[in-house]
């Protein structure tokens, strides 16, 4: 059973890192294409370790050292159960090639401790990023023995376990409440999206009530640690004071929670997944009026029924336009003062207008639908090939799905803000303005990457949504362009902020004109993955 | 209506999947393209259709260059692949009607056909169902309305009986002779050998990429069945 396991995994992570692909192909841009997710994974991966180093550090210099470990033991299970949370649910139950599976003489708990694998894999990966960097820099200033690097290595594998099974659970709870509801990904959608927010202000709240209250720092950082996930005591009483029954402790419940976890799923792993494939047919249609619509029209009607087909598309490209919002009606209702010390982000009650514009690009820029349009077309990529109409038409349906999201929450989000900030007409306008341009940049751009690295064979959705590399360029890109000036506002502390914004903004619009005209003269038919 | 010149294909790594093909299909003519699997079919078929570029030679459609003047090309034909995946998360009826808007066929003229394809394959009552929850011939038959709905000059389909019932091949047949009879051309694949025999008026066989007879399906037979003919060629091609 553990060999078919292996092998089961091992089947998933050739797709996953497209192994084979590159392997066997002996197509050059595959292998470039390749090379350059690496990368961009390693670039990411590397901006984060030095992110989190820098945090770490700045632990040490206010006398924290020893909330090191706790606090990023915290801070990485969650975001491993924000992260998870979305796909679990595709990565358990989504897959195209169940019937396969369950036709073999495979037991569920095989099927599921493989996905569950594949899934650990990549937690794995970002507990890497945020714990080796957090435990050098502890190492550095705490000094400590032998004892602590061994049991952090041994630990780091352990880390992922609870958060992926509890965001698992949740999602297949929910999974299989809605397995069976007619609008199952109405339900999915609402209940995962207030699941995420609900994850992300519970941990951000926590330490913003002990702030005012309590003169010592170390113990409102504490409160604020153990309060955000409930182990974060156990370990850093194992890690900093060396307790090895907390450190068994916690190896222990990692072990036991996974393990009952994987019993109770295998036990309602094929009822929920029969479930879910069942189909409402009722057969009982007559011809009616039909409607007439213009190409384009039709397009954007048929790319707005897949959007809202799927739970997944729409929280992963959705949530950063409703962040958008929620930090809007914050600033406005909690006032931006406020929103300095939550964020924590000295000084950003100075600078603020001037950022405003771009914090809202930014959010905006998180993720497009654009960006995997293209891809998630899979197998009925060639109806959009063969039919009578241009390109342009094609990609500007796509891109009207993601403006039909994105404008709104936009102007709602600057209209918000300039409520609750007094400022000139000039910092109105940019307010209005540069988000708008963010986003049309990102569309277009979601569009341009995506054109160049499609991957039509997937079997699971969360693949080309979550996963694939067109997906984490454009995170990179979005994140690059609204970074940077950000961070040269503050290191300029406000001056010629204005200037900054204009000429970003006005680079970006350039980009975005000379992208949007190439895309347009792309030839649908060359778009294919390559073989 | 449909010529082909020389047409080649090369696949990334070398492998020739169409190797300088040359075919001249008429108006009214139903030309049946056989050959074993991986000889080239599907991929001469999708460089017609648009769906693949190619290297060498040049197709044309109407006197229409599939390259210079693709969009036109396409307004004429109607493809539909060996396994249509159509937009799982449309109704049948949606589907159509995008087609539909598509094309810009007018309101009666896609109610009118709709009606007739539909109640013809005995898919009406599906039509309000999402097409997920389809059989694989259902999809085929949703496919082929939605290919029937502008009267192509030029109907490329690819292995098209796979997966029909009985009935619903009865009615194929009898819609392609429908269609080359008032004109259209028909440009189709088949391991069937059977039904190419009595369907086609033409027969074309390709191996390894490659031509290796065509002509009147009479003419070529001369005699003998399909089956012994396409072994006989195929063996010693």
């Amino acid at each position: 059973m553990l060999k078919q396991c292996l092998k089961l995994f091992k089947v998933q992570l050739l797709h996953m890192f497209q192994i084979n692909e590159i392997i066997h192909s002996k197509d050059k841009r595959k292998k470039r294409n390749a090379i350059l997710l690496a990368f961009t994974m390693i670039l990411l991966g590397l901006c984060l370790m030095l992110y989190v180093g820098i945090m770490a550090a700045s632990l040490s210099y206010i006398n924290m050292t020893n909330l090191i470990p706790g606090y990023m033991f915290a801070t990485t299970s969650v975001l491993t159960m924000v992260f998870t949370i979305f796909k679990a649910s595709a990565v358990l139950f989504g897959s195209k090639d169940y019937d396969l599976l369950t036709a073999m003489p495979i037991k569920p708990w095989v099927i599921v401790v493989s996905r569950f694998l594949t899934m650990y894999v990549s937690n794995l990966v970002l507990t890497l990023i945020t714990m080796i960097p957090s435990a050098l820099v502890y190492g550095v200033f705490a000094k400590p023995g032998f004892r602590f690097y061994l049991m952090t290595t041994v630990g780091l594998f352990f880390i992922p376990f609870i958060p992926m099974t509890l965001a698992t659970a949740v999602g297949a709870v929910v999974t299989g409440i809605s397995s069976r509801m007619k609008h199952r990904t109405l339900f999915v959608t609402a209940i995962s999206f207030f699941a995420t927010v609900g994850i992300i202000v519970l941990s951000l709240s926590s330490g913003n009530v002990t702030r005012e209250m309590i003169s010592d720092l170390t113990k409102i950082m504490t409160e604020q640690i153990n309060s955000m996930y409930f182990l974060a005591p156990l370990y850093t009483d194992a890690l900093v004071n060396g307790s090895l029954s907390s450190y068994i402790l916690f190896i222990f419940l990692s072990i036991i929670i996974f393990a009952i976890f994987v019993k109770l799923i295998s036990w309602k792993f094929n009822a929920i997944n029969s479930a879910l494939s069942s189909k409402t047919a009722k057969g009982n249609y007559v011809l009616k009026d039909l409607e007439i619509s213009s190409p384009l029209k039709a397009l954007y009607k048929k790319e707005m029924k897949r959007y809202l087909s799927s739970s997944l598309y729409v929280l992963n490209t959705g949530i950063g336009y409703i962040m958008m919002v929620i930090f809007a009606i914050a600033v406005l209702v909690v006032g931006i003062e406020k929103m300095e010390s939550v964020m924590e982000m000295p000084g950003l009650s100075k600078i603020f207008i001037s950022v405003a514009p771009i914090m809202l690009g930014m959010m905006a820029s998180i993720m497009t639908t654009t960006v995997s349009s293209i891809s998630i077309e899979g197998k009925q990529w060639w109806i959009a090939q063969s039919l009578p109409v241009k390109t342009k038409t094609v990609f500007d349906s796509k891109i009207l799905i993601n403006l039909t999201i994105a404008l709104p929450c936009s102007v709602i989000s600057s209209t918000l803000i300039a409520f609750a900030v007094s400022a000139t007409w000039l910092s109105l306008l940019l307010l209005y303005l540069v988000p708008v341009i963010y986003i049309l940049f990102t569309t277009i751009m979601g569009i341009t990457i995506n054109a160049h690295m499609p991957t039509f064979n997937w079997d699971n959705e969360a693949y080309v949504i979550k996963q694939s590399a067109p997906v984490l360029i454009a995170m990179l890109v979005g994140m690059s362009v609204a970074g940077i000036p950000i961070a040269l506002i503050f290191v300029l502390n406000n001056l010629a902020s204005e200037l900054i914004v204009v000429v970003v903004s006005v680079i970006l619009s350039l980009v975005t004109f000379v992208l949007y005209s190439k895309n347009n003269k792309m030839e649908l038919k060359l778009i294919q993955q390559q073989k | 209506m449909l010529s082909i010149k020389n047409l080649t294909k090369i696949y990334k790594g070398g492998k020739k999947a169409v190797d300088n093909l040359s075919l001249e299909i008429s108006a009214g003519d139903i030309y049946g393209f056989i050959g074993h699997n991986g000889a080239g079919k599907t991929t001469a078929i999708r460089a017609i259709a648009g769906v693949m570029d190619f290297d060498k030679g040049d197709i044309l459609i109407d006197g229409h260059s599939v390259k210079e003047d693709g969009l036109f090309c396409k307004s004429i034909t109607a493809y539909i692949p060996d396994n249509p995946d159509l937009y799982e998360h449309l109704t049948g009826i949606q589907y159509l009607n995008f087609i539909g808007d598509i094309f810009k066929i007018t309101k009666v003229e896609r109610e009118n056909k709709i009606k007739k394809y539909a109640d013809a394959f005995e898919i009406t009552s599906n039509l309000g169902d999402l097409i997920s929850s389809y059989s694989h011939g259902m999809k085929q038959k949703l496919a082929l309305i939605s290919a029937f709905l502008h009267s192509p000059k030029l109907l490329l389909l690819d292995e098209p009986f796979v997966g029909l019932d009985p009935m619903a091949a009865l009615v194929l047949k009898n819609t392609m002779r429908e269609l080359t009879d008032e004109g259209s051309a028909i440009f189709f694949s088949t391991h069937v050998l059977d039904v190419a025999e009595k369907l086609c008026n033409k027969i074309a066989i390709i191996k390894n990429g490659k031509l290796v007879a065509s002509g009147n399906t009479l003419e070529l037979t001369n005699g003998n069945s399909l089956e012994e003919v396409f072994m006989e060629v195929v063996e010693h091609a």
